[in-house]
């Protein structure tokens, strides 16, 4: 099947950063969102103290509180930043074939790993693997989520599917 | 280990409960013989949900209609991907499911000249 160039860009991407270790990423990548959040809240806080020193026509200046409470601001933001980030890669991996020595160590098999738990014990590694091999042909991360949604939604039909036989025979 | 999905020959030749989803699912694979689908493959020409879409792969395969196997993987494990598991029409599907599903298709034509 046809792959788009931006799952193209992913693969090439995926063999780029497959050499990195998770531990530095993690580090390079909260540093950056630490240094964006910061200059985002002072420049935030400048704004609103230029605001607020129009408005009652006193002059603010830079107070301990307000230092603190940017640096948290800061830490926290990044943290949320470095979260979502995970996510997002995270959910990428599925369609990175570089990848697919480590698929099972990925979130979405993660979850689908949980979902296979209502079939026979000795098909649910098939079926995880079934299910991965499928979410990899799609392309959108939006058509991955439906995909998923409507695997979560069926769930107790597909439990009984897989456990029911054919009675009289 | 052989997965009990599988169906046993025991099982093999009919299917319990004909639901319209069942239908479609089977439409695909009789009008298209000799091709290997997969789930995602067939919930977009149905339409339908994955899940269902699964779900009657599951009852088809359990009556013996459809066969699966895995694809081919590029590399071998440990450093291959997921593969996907692909699904074609067996003999006794064509033979049982053709039928069935012409007597049905029949049947929702002729409710629907009566809906007008």
């Amino acid at each position: 099947m046809n792959r788009s160039p931006v799952v193209c860009a992913c693969d090439m991407a995926a063999v780029a950063l497959d050499g990195i270790p998770c531990v530095l990423g993690a580090v390079v990548g909260f540093s950056l969102c630490f240094l964006l959040a910061f200059v985002l809240s002072f420049i935030g806080s400048f704004q609103v103290d230029n605001a607020l020193g129009t408005v009652f026509g006193t002059e603010l200046g830079p107070t301990v509180d307000g230092v603190v409470g940017t640096i948290v601001g800061s830490v926290l933001g990044s943290i949320l930043g470095c979260l979502v980030a995970t996510a997002v890669v995270t959910g990428d991996q599925t369609t990175c074939r570089p990848y697919s020595a480590r698929w099972r160590s990925t979130g979405v098999a993660r979850l689908l790993s949980l979902l296979v738990c209502v079939f026979p014990e000795q098909c649910r590694e098939q079926k995880l693997e079934e299910l991965c091999g499928d979410l990899i042909e799609i392309e959108s991360r939006c058509g991955r989520m439906v995909y998923l949604l409507d695997l979560v939604f069926d769930l107790p039909r597909l439990a009984v599917a897989a456990r029911e036989r054919p009675s009289g025979r | 280990m052989q997965c009990p999905l599988t169906p046993y020959p025991s099982y093999y030749g009919a299917v319990e409960r004909i639901t319209l989803p069942l239908l479609q699912v089977l439409a695909q694979f009789i009008a298209h013989p000799d091709v290997d689908w997969f789930g995602y493959r067939l919930a977009q020409a149905t339409g339908l949900r994955s899940g269902s879409v699964h779900e009657n792969l599951i009852r088809l395969e359990n009556a013996g209609w459809i066969e699966a196997r895995w694809e081919e993987a590029e590399h071998e494990e440990p450093h291959r991907g997921p593969r996907r598991r692909l699904y074609r029409l067996t003999p006794l599907g064509l033979r049982e499911g053709a039928p069935l599903l012409r007597r049905r298709t029949r049947t929702l034509f002729l409710g629907q000249q009566e809906l007008g």
